[in-house]
């Protein structure tokens, strides 16, 4: 049946395979009914014409959310803007029109009202002192407001936060070989990376080494014959980038990584992870499409000294002027590609954490493969997945300070605690009415709105907190691993994705 | 039948259900060991923010977290006096520091915006900025010896 899209919507919306619609300004109340709103999956996501559609609750709750977040969005615009009374007055308006709201729509009307009133009021306050404040200082002086203004306006930056810049070099591979029997003479000058910070654990007698191993490595490339003429217009970093930059790493990138099959481009595409680009580079094929392999395994040494194990296909490694992070390269089969150095930086910087420490590169982790990660982080040493789909585990020739880990989580991590951790706050389903319309919903529906979920739940969360702060790092490790168990089969962490991708539209 | 079973889980937890199987033990091997590392200050710190408006500071967390893991050698009551050598340490001893990495962009004002918050509670904060210069590598100049004379 085909049927066409509703009126007051101004089309159809999907999320994946799920339809929705769409509205431009406010939905009407009415449309909120279940039997009126339409949900169905798609074939085809390019259409986005009329499809078959039929009542469902995910187009309720979508709507319903939706309209309190226009609502939301238009009364905090307008606060943000400085027309406080406009959004007192649309506060209100709303709380008189939309009579048919949650609970939860309501709630947070009024509390943003109430918000607003208060903020109104000592706006209005604020304004009578500085009148009267400017009138008596007109008579006497004027020149003392501008350093106040001058300390409120402090950027990020100039609190002091450690920056380190990281500074990659690409060795071509035959100057890895040629390098390779001087490596051992050379070795106390090229480990004097700088450090992440401040010199780090054990790496002050290696940090005071940077000064003179960094001009003798850049000059000896500076004449290599592989890398003349190939790349002369690499841009130079921003000019505002450098100005805060407190510390500095050199790396080396040699061009060469493992192959372990035949489709294999660098480090072999099964074993590392997908979300990193690799693409032709286009001034050098400029035929060829850009394409998506999966790429990112580059091996990194702060010092020369190819690792054994090490086969390279890769003829050649040149800088390659497009890409500011990005590394050409040269297949077995004369194919050139980029690979983003993004990536093995950010291993080089999780690896030789306070130290310029040899180390063998592995796949940068994902949360995607846990295992392979934990296994790595068990056994103490580096683990790739090989063409067989074998884990072979490599010695540890990573020599990070002793006793320190780390993982590339991003916000992931965080999530995933914070489910574990609070739990019980996190689904009951007694602190407030109508945040569970249904069943299968995976977060309760104040749950994206601004600080509803907070202020519902203010004390048992201050109490959780304060429980955690004080608990010792053993117990706490206890408490995660307790809760993962009692809530298993519950994927927390795909639970966690998932819901941040429902929850952009 | 399996879409069955499937569908039967998804009704009978009341959550969706995704199934990733062998690798829980190993996720919570790591997030215990994440929140053993960091201790309990960052982990309250950052929870608290994330539940104050999980939309606003949902995102913008920090790239890496490293932790220095306790050792065999160290007990739980003297972790705090081994620690005490480490640069960064939380309020309540454990050494940890988050790394923002940054390549081609800025930070983001979600990032500067947890970057303050966690620097404000003495959480261990870095900011590494990528900035390759092969250039220096690829300027004519003469050729150098081919090794540096010991």
């Amino acid at each position: 049946m085909r049927c066409g899209v509703a009126a007051g919507v101004d089309g159809v919306f999907s999320f994946g395979a799920d339809i929705f619609l769409r509205a431009l300004g406010p939905p009407r109340s009415r449309l909120s009914r279940p039997a009126l709103l339409r949900v169905a999956s798609v074939s085809q996501r390019d259409t986005r014409t009329v499809v078959c559609m039929k009542p469902g609750w995910q187009g309720d709750m979508w709507l319903l959310s939706r309209r309190l977040e226009w609502q939301r969005q238009l009364v905090a615009a307008l606060e943000h803007a400085g027309f406080l009374a406009d959004a007192v007055g649309e506060c209100t308006k709303f709380l008189e029109q939309d009579v048919s709201a949650s609970a939860v729509h309501r709630l947070a009307l009024t509390t943003t009202l109430a918000r607003l009133k208060a903020r109104l009021a000592r706006q209005a306050q604020r304004d009578s002192a500085e009148l009267s404040l400017s009138a008596s200082q007109r008579t006497t002086t004027s020149a003392d407001s501008s350093p106040a203004r001058g300390t409120q306006a402090t950027p990020l930056m100039a609190t002091r936060v450690p920056v380190v810049m990281v500074r990659v070099a690409v060795i071509p591979r035959s100057m890895l070989a040629a390098t390779a029997t001087s490596a051992a003479a050379t070795k106390r000058a090229r480990t004097g990376v700088g450090s992440l910070g401040h010199g780090g654990v054990a790496g002050g007698e290696a940090a005071g080494d940077t000064g003179g191993g960094r001009p003798t490595k850049l000059r000896r490339l500076g004449g290599s014959s592989n890398l003349e003429g190939v790349a002369p217009t690499v841009p130079q970093p921003e000019p505002g980038m450098m100005d805060d930059v407190t510390h500095t790493v050199d790396l080396l990138v040699p061009a060469c990584a493992t192959s372990v099959g035949p489709q294999s481009v660098v480090g072999g595409a099964d074993c590392i992870s997908d979300d990193t680009d690799v693409a032709v580079a286009a001034d050098q094929a400029p035929s060829r499409p850009r394409r998506r392999v999966g790429g990112g395994v580059l091996t990194v040494y702060p010092t020369v000294a190819p690792a054994a194990g090490v086969t390279g296909t890769l003829e050649d490694g040149r800088a390659l002027a497009r890409h500011r992070t990005a590394v050409a390269v040269w297949l077995a089969s004369g194919e050139p590609v980029a690979v983003n150095v993004e990536r093995a930086v950010m291993h080089a910087v999780q690896c030789c954490h306070g130290v310029g420490s040899v180390f063998r590169c592995a796949p940068l982790y994902t949360f995607a493969d846990l295992p392979r990660a934990a296994a790595d982080f068990a056994g103490g040493g580096l683990a790739w997945r090989s063409g067989s789909g074998v884990l072979d585990c490599l010695e540890p020739t990573c020599t990070r300070p002793e006793g320190w880990r780390s993982i590339h989580g991003e916000n992931r991590v965080w999530r995933a605690l914070f489910a574990l951790l609070l739990w019980e706050q996190l689904y009951a389903r007694d602190y407030v009415p109508d945040v569970w319309r249904v069943e299968a919903l995976a977060l309760p529906l104040d749950m994206y709105h601004g600080t509803l979920f907070w202020e519902h739940r203010r004390e048992a969360l201050s109490k959780r907190l304060e429980k955690i702060r004080s608990m010792s790092p053993v117990e706490l490790g206890r408490h995660i691993a307790a809760s993962h168990q009692v809530h298993a089969w519950v994927v927390v962490l795909a639970r966690e994705a998932c819901g941040a991708l429902v929850e952009k539209d | 039948m399996v879409l069955w079973v499937v569908f039967q889980l998804h009704a009978h937890l009341g959550c969706p259900l995704l199934w990733y199987g062998y690798q829980a033990p190993a996720a919570a091997r790591l997030l215990q060991d994440v929140g053993c590392g960091v201790g309990g200050h960052t982990v309250a710190v950052i929870l608290e923010a994330l539940a104050r408006d999980l939309s606003q500071w949902g995102a913008g967390l920090p790239d890496l977290v490293l932790w220095r893991r306790p050792t065999a050698a160290d007990s739980p009551t003297t972790a705090t006096s081994t620690n005490r050598d480490v640069k960064h340490v939380t309020p309540d001893g454990a050494a940890c520091v988050l790394v923002e990495v940054k390549c081609r962009d800025r930070l983001s004002p979600q990032q500067m915006m947890w970057l303050r918050h966690l620097r404000r509670h003495n959480v261990p904060v870095a900011v590494a900025v990528v900035a390759p210069q092969p250039c220096a590598a690829v300027t004519p100049k003469p050729p150098a010896p081919a090794v540096v004379a010991s």
